[in-house]
């Protein structure tokens, strides 16, 4: 058993850094990975921007309606970097994912929904805003794979956005998210994911992009993110995790953006359905 | 009546007419009919009759024949009335015959006839009657004949009726005795009475006198010289104001006669007879009873109301005094013979028993017993007779303060009462009953004498019941100790899981070892008994063994209930964030409570006190505390919840949760 813990959260260590091109040529180069170094240029490729750091709190909440219908939402409180502070320097982004979640088995979900994202800019100059809204339609489509020991999840996230940027005037721009996540749940301590179950689960997810204003961009971002996670009971599950990103930035395709990210998340599962509908089935043949 | 003159003529003609139509019109008529007497003699009657207003009148001869062959027909028995009716009323003489005779072989052809002569025997009636009434001289004859012709009378009687009543003289001859005597108007016995017993060297005279029917004397006379016969406690003196009644002649009478007949006066005892004269005074009474009846009956055929008329014949009577029992003495003679018919049967059961003479191998008391009950046996002749004697009916025409002294209870019980016992002769006391004096005998002292007697034997019986069921448990024993035996060593297989069954559970493990050391401490305690309490002992050890085995599937349940438990305190739902069914324990505290605490605590308790009273206890115990958590598992108990929360205190636990 600790072997096999052992052995995955190397290898997701080991993946990690491998996906971490910054990190390699810091190494390289004998910087530390959160300097605040200006964006180096690649004469021949892609220029990194200097890594960021956030946090984000996350709070999920799956409740259920029905038998197989179920109320999504998702509110995130992120932070970034500030001159001051790595991490929680200054506000970030208020992010609303609202959906309605269908299950017709247990191993398939869609969700389709709607998601108001605020974009802060605190230190908004003149002729920019403090703040912008991002709103999205969103529809998203998981399957899951069980296995003796863990779990597998492919995510289909699809996300129809209107973006536009802080400085005033600016014009919402239609675009589109193609994400596709891959991740894994493996218990620890436990044979299978039940309360009491710590579990880590290797995360990792590409978000593609399109639109009218993408060119040479099509990578929005590249997200790694190897989690810990407890379930406390079949209502509660806790995770924390540092997220590695990277991606293409807007201002061009050569140009990369790194952000590691603290996240901390609170997931909340609960049943709104009359009491007399939560009996689960019962087979009179067990 | 000078008017009527020129009429005359003319009514002598009508009224002769009258008359001619009136005497044709009940004018007898003869019939020849089958006829069925008595419901079993069936014959020919050839009878003349008259029909009054559709009835039909017996009015002159009547002639009845039944013969009737036996299955090898060579021999018959007939049946013949001849007589005359007057009116429907027997009238005239009327003769009655039986015969019993073989077919002789001579054959004789008459007009077309064929008749055979017989040889046999013939009872015949030859009587008289007036208006239906036996009125006029009687006799009676059996006799035999041999060819047709009469050859031996066995008796021969004759008497006179008047009105029905027996009056004047009778003689009655028989081949042992002959019977002269009178009646008086009343047809009550009257005067001397003389019975001649024809002996085969001396003619013995006995002598019954009477007066108005009440009996005076009774002796022989030998040589002119009285040998008076003592009748005690018949009373032969009238007096208006007693109650004095007629009896017809019958068996009764004679039993007062002869419950009365203590024998000879002591003055007159002498060995000067040939004869028991008890017993010739008893045949004289049969010869005077069968002397008397035989005007109408033949054995139990009453010879003259089995034809149309009815009976119409007294037999004779006697005059006796009356002494009515008092309610109490009833009581008591009804008692006397209910007590002394159990003790009768007891005694019989007894010496029946086949298990006694098993029984007496092992049991000395059965052998005190028997001696016992021999005595009683012995004693039963005359215990019988006094009994008998005192509830025949004629016990309450006799001065029983004058016959009851001389009753007979000198049953000499030997106290010292001796038996043999495995080779050994044992003598043992015992306290019989002791008989009331002679003096001091009455219906109350035997009817206690008796009751001492009744339960001394049914002591005796029950006690010897209690010793056959100690030997039935005796025998029952061996096959109880071949049961228990068995029964450990299934025990012992089961707990030590010989068979490998799949059901053998860690909790028949923990407690196997106490468990088999148990039964084996039961089993040799059991055996360490003496033979009397191993009979008492051995269902309750084969019960307490049995419930041992029982208690393997008790344990064999509890991983099923466990489990039951665990699901009925366990929510299962759908994690829609993981997409798996999670499960989690609900009512957690009573399910700790019961997980942590209760459900170690009896196992231990079941571990350690293996009894056979305390093993099943502990497990019924557990199935209650298993059967709350199942009902505990589908009610609010948040308060209880709160009660259990942090509770430690085993006692405390089973309050809140039992409550």
């Amino acid at each position: 058993m600790l072997k096999n813990i052992y052995f995955i959260v190397c290898s997701c260590l080991l993946g990690l850094v491998c996906f971490s091109p910054t990190l390699l040529s810091a190494q390289e180069s004998g910087e530390t990975p959160f300097s605040m170094s200006t964006p180096k240029a690649d004469a021949e490729a892609s220029v990194v921007r200097e890594i960021q750091t956030l946090s984000w709190l996350g709070g999920y909440g799956t409740f259920r309606i029905s038998d197989k219908w179920y109320w999504h939402g998702e509110l995130h409180y992120r932070r970034t970097q500030s001159d001051k502070a790595l991490f929680l320097g200054e506000m970030a982004q208020i992010y609303n994912r609202h959906g309605i979640k269908y299950i017709p088995t247990k191993n398939f979900s869609a969700t389709a929904g709607g998601v108001l994202r605020l974009d802060f800019n605190p230190n908004a100059e003149e002729g920019f805003n403090g703040l912008i809204l991002e709103p999205r339609i969103w529809h998203e489509y998981i399957w899951t794979m069980p296995f003796n020991r863990f779990r597998i999840y492919h995510r289909i996230r699809l996300e129809h956005r209107w973006k536009k940027g802080f400085a005033k005037g600016d014009e919402y721009v239609f675009g589109n998210r193609w994400r596709y996540k891959f991740l894994m749940k493996i218990p620890l301590n436990k044979p299978k994911l039940e309360p009491g179950a710590f579990y880590f689960s290797p995360d990792v997810e590409l978000i593609m992009q399109s639109g009218s204003k993408i060119k040479d961009n099509p990578l929005e971002d590249l997200r790694i993110f190897p989690t810990f996670a407890y379930i406390a009971n079949p209502r509660t599950t806790y995770s924390a995790g540092v997220m590695y990103t990277t991606g293409q930035t807007t201002e061009a395709g050569f140009i990369y953006r790194e952000r590691f990210i603290v996240r901390f998340n609170v997931y909340i599962n609960l049943d709104f359905r009359k009491f007399k509908d939560k009996i689960p089935e019962t087979s009179f043949y067990d | 009546m000078k008017f009527i003159q020129p009429y005359l003529h003319a009514i002598r003609l009508l009224l002769f007419c009258t008359c001619i139509f009136l005497s044709s019109s009940v004018k007898a008529q003869q019939i020849t009919k089958n006829l069925r007497i008595n419901d079993s003699i069936k014959g020919v009657s050839v009878f003349e009759y008259a029909v009054i207003e559709k009835d039909t009148i017996y009015n002159g001869s009547f002639k009845f024949n039944a013969t009737k062959k036996t299955s090898n027909q060579k021999e018959i028995t007939s049946y013949n009335y001849v007589g005359n009716f007057k009116d429907d009323k027997k009238t005239g003489e009327w003769v009655f015959s039986k015969k019993e005779a073989k077919l002789l072989d001579d054959l004789k052809e008459e007009e077309y006839s064929v008749t055979f002569n017989t040889t046999g025997q013939e009872f015949k009636i030859i009587g008289n009657f007036n208006a239906g009434l036996a009125d006029g001289n009687w006799q009676v004859v059996n006799q035999f004949f041999e060819n047709a012709s009469p050859t031996d009378t066995l008796y021969h009687l004759k008497a006179k009726f008047e009105n029905a009543i027996l009056v004047n003289h009778l003689t009655a001859d028989y081949k042992q005795v002959s019977i002269i005597g009178d009646f008086n108007e009343k047809g009550l016995l009257n005067g001397d009475w003389e019975i001649t017993h024809h002996l085969d060297k001396q003619e013995l005279l006995e002598v019954r006198t009477y007066e108005n029917g009440i009996f005076k004397a009774h002796y022989f006379l030998i040589d002119n010289a009285k040998y008076p016969i003592e009748h005690k406690g018949l009373d032969t003196t009238f007096n208006e104001n007693e109650n004095w009644v007629d009896f017809e002649i019958s068996e009764a009478y004679f039993e007062i006669f002869e419950l009365s007949n203590i024998g000879f006066e002591v003055k007159t005892r002498n060995n000067k007879f040939q004869i028991d004269l008890n017993k010739a005074t008893s045949e004289t009474n049969q010869y005077v009873k069968n002397a008397l009846l035989s005007f109408g009956y033949l054995n139990n055929y009453q010879v003259w109301s089995s034809l149309k008329g009815n009976q119409a014949i007294q037999y004779g009577k006697f005059k006796v005094r009356k002494f009515p029992f008092s309610k109490q003495e009833e009581n008591q003679l009804k008692e006397i013979t209910k007590q002394t018919t159990e003790a009768k049967k007891a005694i019989k059961r007894f010496f029946s028993n086949p298990n006694i003479e098993v029984g007496k191998v092992n049991y000395k008391e059965l052998n005190q017993y028997e001696a016992i009950l021999r005595q009683y046996q012995k004693a039963l002749p005359k215990w019988n007779t006094v009994v008998d004697k005192m509830t025949q009916p004629a016990f309450e025409f006799i001065i029983r303060k004058e016959v009851v002294p001389n009753f007979d209870l000198s049953f000499d019980f030997d106290s010292e009462v001796r038996y043999s016992y495995q080779g050994q002769t044992i003598i043992r006391q015992h306290s019989f009953p002791e008989a009331p004096k002679n003096s001091e005998l009455n219906i109350n002292s035997i009817h206690q004498f008796i009751g001492q007697l009744h339960s001394d034997v049914l002591q005796i019986e029950s006690e010897t019941e209690r010793i056959l069921i100690d030997l039935t448990k005796q025998e029952a024993l061996n096959e109880y100790e071949e049961e228990l035996v068995n029964k450990k060593a299934e025990l012992q297989a089961l707990f030590n899981n010989e068979a490998k069954k799949d059901s053998y559970n860690t909790y028949h493990e923990a407690v196997s070892e106490e468990l088999i050391a148990y039964s084996n401490q039961v089993f040799f305690d059991y055996i360490n008994l003496p033979v009397d309490q191993k009979k008492n002992q051995v269902q309750s050890t084969l019960n307490c063994i049995e419930e041992l085995i029982n208690s393997y599937q008790g344990l064999a349940n509890i991983p099923r209930k466990l489990e039951r438990l665990d699901d009925v305190y366990t929510r299962t739902s759908f994690n829609p964030f993981v997409m798996v069914d999670m499960s989690e324990r609900i009512k957690e505290n009573i399910y700790v409570a019961f997980e942590k605490y209760l459900f170690p605590s009896l196992l231990s308790d079941l571990r350690n006190n293996i009894s056979c009273d305390a093993y099943s206890e502990n497990l019924q115990y557990l199935e209650k505390i298993y059967n709350r958590m199942v009902e505990l598992s589908d009610q609010d108990t948040s308060i209880i919840e709160k009660e259990l929360k942090r509770e430690r205190d085993l006692e405390e636990i089973k309050r809140i949760l039992l409550k």
